[in-house]
């Protein structure tokens, strides 16, 4: 058994004044999130321009911040009627995703500004369905 | 000495009481506390561990401070994969206190697979999350 004092370990200080109340604290999951990004696709487009503004559109999100590990979720990305819905889910699961996730709109937007043959209809942080 | 944050225990357990009456210096029991933990032969995955609770031992803390407790199954058949994490907790470190017990219950914990599971007590900081422990449990299934 440890004990305060052994080597390596931290060494309690004497105290000021008495110790908190025993405290047994309820901990509860992570909300899970994802990022939806919508985008209208232009029907006058070249396919071919599109498939590689698409490819340059993915992969500059997806490296924009490493940590999250953005994968898209090929279940829940759809496209239709000349709009395409990417979902990206995070492998980086932290009370901090949200909040980066959230930095990640400002780099979607920026991103889809290069976009040829399209136009970013909106992007949002929401709950994992 | 160093008034850096530091966790001298975190021990999981399944069971937690304090010992009456309320006070400033209760004892926690701390009951069924083991390495391997056993899952019911006909349990299907995900399975949910009804209730875990690890206990803490803070020395050297000040102000407050958030944390956070990812699960991590170790023998997953891809390699190391992230069940579940628990968080935020905020812990509020009163001044003179220098050593502080917690305990953190956890309700219903995913449980996808047989096998070594680590949970870390990691403090959240804006850019890093730092890891201060972690305990390990072995689930392994009833024949």
């Amino acid at each position: 058994m440890s004990r305060p004092g052994e080597p390596g370990l931290p060494v309690p200080s004497p105290m000021d004044g008495p110790s908190s109340p025993a405290e047994i604290i309820d901990c509860y999951p992570v909300p899970r999130v994802q990022l939806v990004v919508t985008i209208q696709i232009d029907s006058s487009t070249d396919r071919s321009q599109l498939v590689l503004s698409t490819a340059r559109f993915i992969s500059t999100v997806l490296v924009a911040d490493r940590r999250l590990r953005l994968v898209v979720d090929p279940v829940r990305s759809r496209a239709g009627d000349g709009e395409v819905v990417v979902v990206l889910k995070p492998g980086f699961v932290s009370t901090l995703t949200a909040e980066r996730l959230g930095k990640m709109l400002d780099v979607v937007r920026e991103a889809a500004t290069g976009f040829k043959g399209a136009t970013l209809a909106r992007v949002e942080v929401v709950p994992q369905s | 000495m160093s008034r850096r944050l530091r966790v001298q225990h975190w021990v999981a357990c399944l069971e937690t009481r304090v010992v009456p009456p309320a006070g400033p210096n209760n004892f926690y029991d701390l009951l069924k506390v083991g390495y391997t933990h056993t899952i019911p032969p006909d349990a299907e995955f995900p399975w949910e561990l009804r209730r875990l609770d690890l206990f803490g031992r803070f020395v050297g803390g000040m102000g407050s401070v958030d944390f956070e407790i990812p699960v991590v199954w170790l023998d997953a058949p891809n390699g190391a994969k992230t069940v579940e994490t628990f968080g935020p907790v905020r812990v509020t470190f009163r001044r003179g206190e220098s050593v502080r017990d917690v305990v953190f219950r956890f309700h219903n914990v995913p449980i996808e697979g047989t096998g070594r599971h680590r949970i870390s007590l990691r403090a959240v900081k804006p850019l890093r999350r730092q890891s201060l422990k972690s305990e390990f449990l072995m689930l392994t299934r009833l024949p």
